[in-house]
């Protein structure tokens, strides 16, 4: 899975592309860390994961459970239709803040408002 | 009876993406196999799992057995079947994931049981078979007025 990150001092942007599966979730667990460790938000733009299985929500929910130990926000945004399908399926998106767009994520984010 | 179709693949998760294409593959090739491309993504999804249990539980220590998914489907359903060596479990004694609790495991088998509409246990001489049926919706008739 390839990954693109943008952050500035207070929110990082990261765009996983490709599959939220085994490789992929674990990428995406490791830079999620990091990203947290250096004290930003996060806003996770999944509009280039063409597939999720249970290993890409574990890590989901990791980056979660990462974030609220930092005392940092994390918002979803740009959710294609099988990964939204995926996350009401397992009640998850009653725990993620979910945002049409970045922009609204990083705006949400900004405001206090999600996380 | 349906068409029955089969692959034997060692139990890695670098395979994992051997068996989406297969069923893909048949999707594609096969004319009784049309299916809508949120059902074909969602039996990917169902077969990942399946199989992710096979190489985290049933042969964890053993990478090197062969899995086999045996797919079958007819005009009335999809039956998708994945044998192992090991134990077996019984995929309705596994709870519900709690996701309000931020539970991070737990998952696959909850999708498995959510999108199939039978997922059974079966226990056989030499492993386990886990067999999942989804009822297909029969296709709409054209409806001619006059």
């Amino acid at each position: 899975m390839k990954q693109r990150t943008e952050a500035d001092r207070e929110v990082a942007v990261l765009h996983p592309e490709g599959r939220l599966a085994g490789e992929g979730a674990a990428a995406l667990r490791k830079e999620a860390r990091e990203v947290l460790g250096s004290g930003r938000h996060v806003v996770l733009d999944l509009a280039g994961v063409k597939f999720t299985d249970s290993e890409g929500l574990s890590a989901l929910v990791s980056l979660y459970r990462t974030a609220m130990e930092n005392s940092k926000a994390v918002a979803l945004c740009s959710l294609p239709r099988n990964l939204r399908s995926l996350l009401e399926l397992t009640r998850l998106h009653r725990v993620f803040d979910i945002y049409e767009n970045e922009a609204l994520a990083v705006s949400a984010i900004r405001a206090g408002s999600a996380g | 009876m349906g068409d029955h179709f089969e692959i034997a693949v060692p139990s890695r998760a670098s395979h994992l993406g051997v068996v989406r294409a297969f069923f893909r593959a048949l999707c594609e090739e096969c004319p009784g196999f049309r299916l809508e491309e949120r059902e074909v993504t969602e039996i990917q999804l169902v077969l990942q799992e399946a199989c992710i249990n096979v190489i985290r539980h049933a042969h964890a220590e053993r990478p090197d057995l062969p899995m086999r998914i045996r797919i079958t489907i007819d005009r009335g359903t999809i039956v998708l079947e994945v044998h192992d060596r090991g134990r077996g479990f019984d995929p309705d004694a596994v709870p519900e994931p709690e996701a309000a609790a931020l539970q991070e495991g737990g998952y696959g088998v909850f999708i498995m049981k959510s999108t199939m509409d039978s997922v059974e246990a079966v226990h056989t001489g030499d492993g386990f078979v886990l067999r999942m049926t989804k009822l297909r919706v029969p296709a709409r008739r054209e409806v001619t007025s006059g």
